[in-house]
Parts: C-alpha cells; sequence; structure tokens
C-alpha cells in the first residue's frame, strides 16, 4: 500500500483528507464537467469567495471587500472562505468542476486561467470588464483566446534587482542599465569582498525562473518568449543556448552558498548587505523592519539588446467566477465591484501589501518612492509577462528548475541540458 | 460496530435461552459481521482507490478535463525518462544503504545496551529519542546542521579540512547521503528497540551452557542470539524495506529531491508528478510501480522465512 502512504503524507503536506477524497472521488466518477448554470434558472443568493490569502490583514481587506459589497448589493449573501495557498492551488482544479462551487475565486492571470476559460469553467465576465481603467496590456491578459474576458485583475507587483541604497553608497556604485555596466558593478563589488548576486536555491529554485524569464525577453524578446513556453519553439533553439551564454557572464558572481541556502536565509543575508542584489519581487522586503524598508531600491533588469522591446514581468493578481456557479448575477456583481478603483485601493489600505493597483485610475493606498518607480517601469514597458509559471505550468516550472540549477552547477554542459530540457518539457505536455 | 455489539449482546442471551445450535449460528453471524464490515470498510477507502490509480495510470489526466485512455504508454514513458532513471536507483541506494546500515547499527546499539548497567536507561532513551521527534521537526535541525556556515562545515573548517567544506544538500554529489543520515539516525533507534525486545526472548541459560562448553562471545552471537532473533528479524526487515521504500518526508523537507533530481526518490517523484504538478496518469503509474516494489520485496522474503519455517 506503499503509493496509498505517499498520498497520505500528500495530505499532510497541504491538501487534507477531505479535499483529496473529492479529488478522487471527482476522478472515479465525474469525468464529464456538470452543466453550466448560466441560463438554467438558477437563483441562489449565496456568494461563496474562496481567497487563498491568508495573512491577517489581507483576510481583513477581503472580508471588507466583501461588506463594502454588501452595501450596495444587499440582495446576496456572500461569504469569505480562506484557504492556505498551497491547498488552494491543489484545489482549485476540483472546485470549478464541481456541481456547487464557489463563486468567486481570488487567481491570477496566465496560461492556467486560459486553460479553465478553454474548457469553459470560467464565467464570462466581458459584461462586467470596464472599458477603460485597464490598460490594453491588462486587459489583454485578462481575456481567453476567443477575447472573452474571465479575469478582473486587481492588483500587481513587478520583478526588478533589489538593492539596499544606503548599501550602495557604502560600496560607492550605482545603478547600471546596460547588461555590461551591469557586469561591470558585479566585478567591482566582488573586488570589494561583497558577494554580488544572491540566488537562494534551497527551498526556492523557482526563481531561477526570474532570470530565464528576463534574460530571454531581453534577448529573444516576449513574442519568442511565449512561443517557446507554448511548447511552439525547442529549448534546443540556438536562441536559448544564447540566453545561457549570457547568463554564464554572471554565473561567477552568484553567491556560492545560495544553492544551500533556503529563500528566508537568502534574504536575510542580503539585508544585512553580505549578497547586493536580489533580482526578486518587492515581497522581497515584505517581512523586513521599517527602516529596512524604506531602504531598499531597484533598478530595472539590465538591457542587453536595445533592438528588442522592452517587456516587464508584472504578476497580476485578481478574481475569476465559475461557470458553475448557482448564483451567476451575484458573481458579475461582485466582479464588476472587485474592478473599480474604490474596491482596489480599500483592498490595499487594508493588507498593506507592496502592490499596486491593477486598474490604473485606482491610487496606491500607501503611495512609495518605490511603488512609483515599479508603476512607471510596468507602464513603460512595450509588452508585460506573468512569470514563468503563470504563463506555463508547474510541469513546466520543474523542468525549468531541474535545467537550470544543473546549468548553474555545470555550466559547461549547456548542450545537455538543453537536450534534457526539451524532452522533459515535452513529456510533461504529453507530447 | 454499535450494531454488532447489539446483535452480540442479544445472541449470547437467546443463547442461554434456546441452547447450542442456534447459538453457534448467531455468533457464526456476528464474527462474519466483525470481519465484513471492516472488510467492507478498508475495501472502500483503501482498495477501491487504490484500483482507481491503476486505472488513471493507463490515462493522460491533468486533472480537469476527462482523462484519455492511452493504455500503458505512461509505463514505456518510464523507460525512456531519465529522472525515473535517477528516481530508481536511488530509491535502491536508500533502500540497501538505509535499510543495510538502520538494521545492523540497530542490532548493535541493542546488544551494546542490552545488558544491565548503570544509566543503560539513558542510552537507550538518548538513542530512540529521535523516534519521538516529527521527521519534519528533525529535518529543521539537520537543516542547521548542513547550512553552508553550519556545523558540518565549522567543524570541518576547525580541524583544518577547509578543502573538504562543502554545500552537503546542495551539491549532487552529496544530497543523497546528506539526507540518508537523518533518515538512520532516526531508524536505527527504533530498530534498536525491536532488537532489545527480541534479545529479551533469548534464554540466558543457552548462553551460561555454552559458555560452559568454552564458546567465544563471537561463536555465542552466532550459534545463539542470531537463531534465537530468527522472528524478530522477520518483523525488523519487513519494517525497514517497507520505511525504506515509502522514506518520504526527510528527503521532501530537506530538498524536494533536488538539487536536478539527484536526491529524488520514487517517492518524491511520484508526489512531484501526481500531486503537486498535473500529470495524473503518470503520477499514477508511478505510484503503481512503487506499490509493486514493495509488495514485490516483501512477498519475496515472507515466502522465504515461510518456507525456511516449515523446513526448520
Amino acid at each position: 500500500m506503499s503509493h496509498l502512504t505517499v498520498n497520505r503524507r500528500g495530505f499532510l503536506a497541504g491538501l487534507g483528507a477531505l479535499g483529496m477524497t473529492s479529488a478522487l472521488g471527482a476522478c472515479a466518477t465525474s469525468t464529464t464537467p456538470a452543466p453550466a448554470a448560466s441560463g438554467s434558472g438558477a437563483t441562489s443568493k449565496a456568494l461563496t469567495l474562496k481567497s487563498r490569502e491568508t495573512s491577517d490583514k489581507s483576510r481583513k481587506a477581503m472580508q471588507a471587500l466583501l461588506d463594502e459589497f454588501l452595501k450596495t448589493n444587499p440582495q446576496y449573501k456572500p461569504s469569505l472562505n480562506t484557504m492556505e495557498a498551497a491547498a488552494f492551488q491543489q484545489q482549485i482544479r476540483a472546485d470549478l468542476t464541481l456541481a456547487t462551487p464557489p463563486d468567486v475565486l481570488t487567481w491570477f492571470a496566465g496560461e492556467i486561467a486560459s486553460d479553465f476559460a478553454g474548457q469553459g469553467l470560467l464565467l464570462d465576465a466581458t459584461s462586467v470588464f470596464p472599458t477603460d481603467g485597464y490598460s490594453p496590456q491588462f486587459a489583454a491578459l485578462s481575456a481567453d483566446a476567443s477575447g472573452k474576458k474571465i479575469f478582473i485583475p486587481t492588483n500587481y507587483y513587478w520583478w526588478g534587482m533589489f538593492y539596499r541604497t544606503s548599501h550602495f553608497e557604502k560600496w560607492g556604485v550605482s545603478e547600471p542599465k546596460t547588461w555590461d555596466e551591469f557586469i561591470a558593478l558585479c566585478k567591482s563589488l566582488k573586488g570589494k569582498g561583497v558577494s554580488p548576486l544572491a540566488l537562494p536555491l534551497a527551498d526556492a529554485a523557482w526563481l531561477t525562473a526570474s532570470w530565464f524569464d528576463y534574460l530571454n525577453l531581453r534577448i529573444n524578446g516576449a513574442a519568442f518568449h511565449r512561443a517557446l513556453l507554448a511548447g511552439q519553439e525547442s529549448y534546443e533553439d540556438p536562441r536559448v543556448a544564447k540566453v545561457l551564454d549570457v547568463w554564464r557572464e554572471a554565473l561567477p558572481y552568484l553567491d556560492p552558498a545560495g544553492k544551500g541556502l533556503s529563500f528566508q536565509e537568502g534574504s536575510a543575508k542580503w539585508q544585512q548587505g553580505k549578497d547586493a542584489i536580489f533580482l526578486c519581487g518587492p515581497f522581497l522586503a515584505d517581512a523586513m523592519p521599517a527602516e529596512v524598508k524604506a531602504d531598499v531600491n531597484f533598478f530595472q533588469f539590465p538591457i542587453i539588446d536595445p533592438a528588442v522591446p522592452v517587456a516587464e514581468e508584472a504578476p497580476l493578481d485578481g478574481f475569476i467566477a465559475s461557470a458553475h456557479t448557482a448564483n451567476p448575477d451575484g458573481a458579475l456583481a461582485f466582479l464588476k465591484y472587485a474592478a473599480t478603483p474604490a474596491a482596489q485601493e480599500l483592498y490595499l489600505k487594508i493588507s498593506e501589501n507592496t502592490l499596486i493597483p491593477a486598474n490604473g485610475q485606482a491610487k496606491s493606498p500607501h503611495p512609495t518612492p518605490l511603488l512609483e518607480k515599479g508603476r512607471t517601469m510596468v507602464a513603460a514597458a512595450a509588452d508585460v509577462t506573468q512569470f514563468f509559471n503563470r504563463d506555463s505550468n508547474d510541469d513546466q516550472l520543474n523542468a525549468l528548475t531541474t535545467a537550470l540549477v544543473r546549468f548553474i552547477d555545470k555550466p559547461g554542459e549547456a548542450a545537455g541540458i538543453l537536450k534534457q530540457w526539451q524532452s522533459d518539457s515535452a513529456k510533461a505536455r504529453g507530447n | 460496530m454499535a450494531a454488532s455489539a447489539k446483535t452480540f449482546s442479544r445472541g449470547s442471551r437467546a443463547g442461554v435461552l434456546s441452547g447450542g445450535a442456534r447459538r453457534g449460528a448467531r455468533e457464526g453471524a456476528v464474527l462474519l459481521a466483525f470481519v465484513l464490515v471492516p472488510f467492507a470498510v478498508e475495501m472502500f477507502w483503501t482498495f477501491w482507490p487504490a484500483l482507481n490509480s491503476v486505472y488513471i495510470s493507463l490515462t493522460r489526466w491533468d486533472g480537469i478535463s476527462p482523462p484519455v485512455f492511452v493504455g500503458a504508454d505512461n509505463y514505456l514513458r518510464m523507460w525512456s525518462d531519465e529522472t525515473f532513471r535517477t528516481a530508481l536507483r536511488n530509491t535502491v541506494m536508500w533502500l540497501v544503504l538505509f535499510g543495510g546500515l538502520s538494521v545492523l547499527g540497530g542490532l548493535a546499539l541493542a546488544l551494546l545496551l542490552d545488558r544491565p548497567r548503570r544509566g543503560v536507561g539513558v542510552y537507550r532513551a538518548v538513542f530512540f529519542l529521535p523516534v519521538v521527534f516529527s521527521m519534519v521537526v528533525s529535518a529543521l535541525v539537520w537543516r542547521m546542521i548542513y547550512q553552508p556556515d553550519g556545523l558540518v562545515n565549522g567543524l570541518l573548517t576547525a580541524v583544518g579540512l577547509e578543502d573538504q567544506t562543502r554545500i552537503w544538500l546542495g551539491d549532487s554529489g552529496t544530497a543523497l547521503y546528506a539526507l540518508i543520515l537523518p533518515a538512520l539516525w532516526r531508524q536505527v533507534g527504533y530498530i534498536m528497540v525491536l532488537f532489545l525486545a527480541g534479545l529479551k526472548t533469548v534464554d540466558p541459560l543457552l548462553h551460561e551452557a555454552a559458555k560452559t562448553d568454552g564458546a567465544t562471545a563471537l561463536e555465542r552471537f552466532r550459534y545463539i542470539t542470531l537463531p534465537q532473533l530468527r522472528p524478530i528479524s522477520t518483523v525488523v526487515l519487513a519494517v525497514t524495506v517497507i520505511d525504506a521504500l515509502r522514506s518520504f518526508d526527510i528527503v521532501w523537507a530537506l530538498t524536494k529531491g533536488g538539487p536536478y533530481h539527484s536526491s529524488e526518490l520514487l517517492s518524491t517523484y511520484q508526489f512531484s508528478t501526481g500531486v503537486l504538478g498535473s500529470q495524473l496518469g503518470y503520477g499514477s503509474a508511478l505510484a503503481v510501480v512503487i506499490f509493486l516494489l514493495t509488495v514485490a520485496t516483501i512477498v519475496v522474503y515472507l515466502v522465504r522465512s515461510l518456507r525456511e519455517e516449515e523446513t526448520a
């Protein structure tokens, strides 16, 4: 029964026994999705919002959204159901195929949402998507293949090369703009006895994806990046080999202890100035003391080929609604509310996250120079991507981390690594 | 269960009143219920899902869209799957090193701590202590020990072996062995307790007699202790094989099978493809393979030991 034991341990890792039972039940019994409720005259007034935002402040903010929504829509009975993020992610597939699913769910833009939409699991939100307020990039990211809006973005963050202003001043260095300046900066930092680049891999190997995404975007552009992630291009393409070639120049400046450090240990090291630069999102400093937060700064990932239009990673979070909801009117009314600047400001005001409201007409309730810098950078970008696993899926991310961690270890074996990567990627895709 | 208990009490009262034959039939029914009810529960909660995963292993399925029947494709895919081969090799390695060393270590400790001595209880408790800790807690402690500037590297540097320091869990050459050590640290105490219990059943008179006949300590171990331990050894070996093949927590807590699958076991590979990933078909096929491996190892061993018992 060993494989059952494994499953049982899976529960411990965050599934919850009942969750898996329902998933197993679903696999054995309901291979055909329940009929969509839209148009079937369902009349439930209950409105369940299932959220994966578990921090205390975020939970309060989510509840505040529902309370505010109830003021203008007293006919509905909204309730909040919060679940730990990993378990939430695990269960959403089952949730969306249930006959009585949660009505509205927190989710993110990208490939998985498009997949859900392609299988008819998401409610069409075109009618409540605001005509202005969202940038064209964000509006495009909210639509499925046929152009139907299936996602309401509420906030986003960005990725950049984070550093501490006071440390840069102490070392007498400044922000680089191009890749060559960046490498020169790393070299000069190393000369001063500072480890230039933080990349903790012990529990966060997925961080390697940020380097790959940005290098690929800067060298080959967003269109090729998307095609590659969608499986239309091969990882054995010379353009991907070029990405690794360029990255190889930066590898000597990675903190060699990084492969034994957890994300937390790595960020602490960066905070203390033992590592100078961390390619990350603003969540890096979320748990740090206020005086550190005030000292945090970032620069844009350096430009490698000026001919390639600049794309940035700006992972968008927001809401989706289930196509099988028993209360489609209520779900749409809530989505409509969630798209308003007022709702997005309210949420960020209470949650105090370092996030930018997705609706361009909304203002940051706790504005900082850092947030403004992030917003300006994303607004100026010619294209916006989400992040490797958001633009593909977690199986593809697994193939990536295997390849890239090995590359960091054995940069001379690039050709073999790319071959393996292509094969892993294709297998995970099932062809 | 409540219903069966009731039937039983009523049955026995009826027995007192009307005698033998009816009483036997009722008790038979009760006994049958005691067998059938747990069997039905087991069927529903264990075997039925298990059979389901055999079916799922013959499909390609992402958990949402209807599964596509692909026959033995998932099993054929394993042959060309480099990661599967690494995981299989590591699992065999794990079985040999973790299984072998924990049995040898546990037996050695048991022999050492069997004789009554001052403070022997303290020693037994110390060696058994790791079993009591949750594996995830142990993993946290070992993480600190293995850190780049942690205890191991600190000690090596202190005795002048700086060139031997490495990132134990982040190095593809050392990760697997760095995981076996904490797993052993725990298992040895457990095996020790099993053997201690076994040693209590060895008749001291046999040793006395052998000593009088001039047998050395080694001969007494070989010809008295070991044969007397045979029943407990069967249990120990079964437990060890099962524990080795289902090892998961320490690996998942420390490396998640990385770096780049170098410490991947079949169990962690199954978890990351079938449970965390969305390849439920392939994940189920891996689970079936783990199941078959476990059953095969146990059956081979049990059949052998039963046969030995018969001939003995």
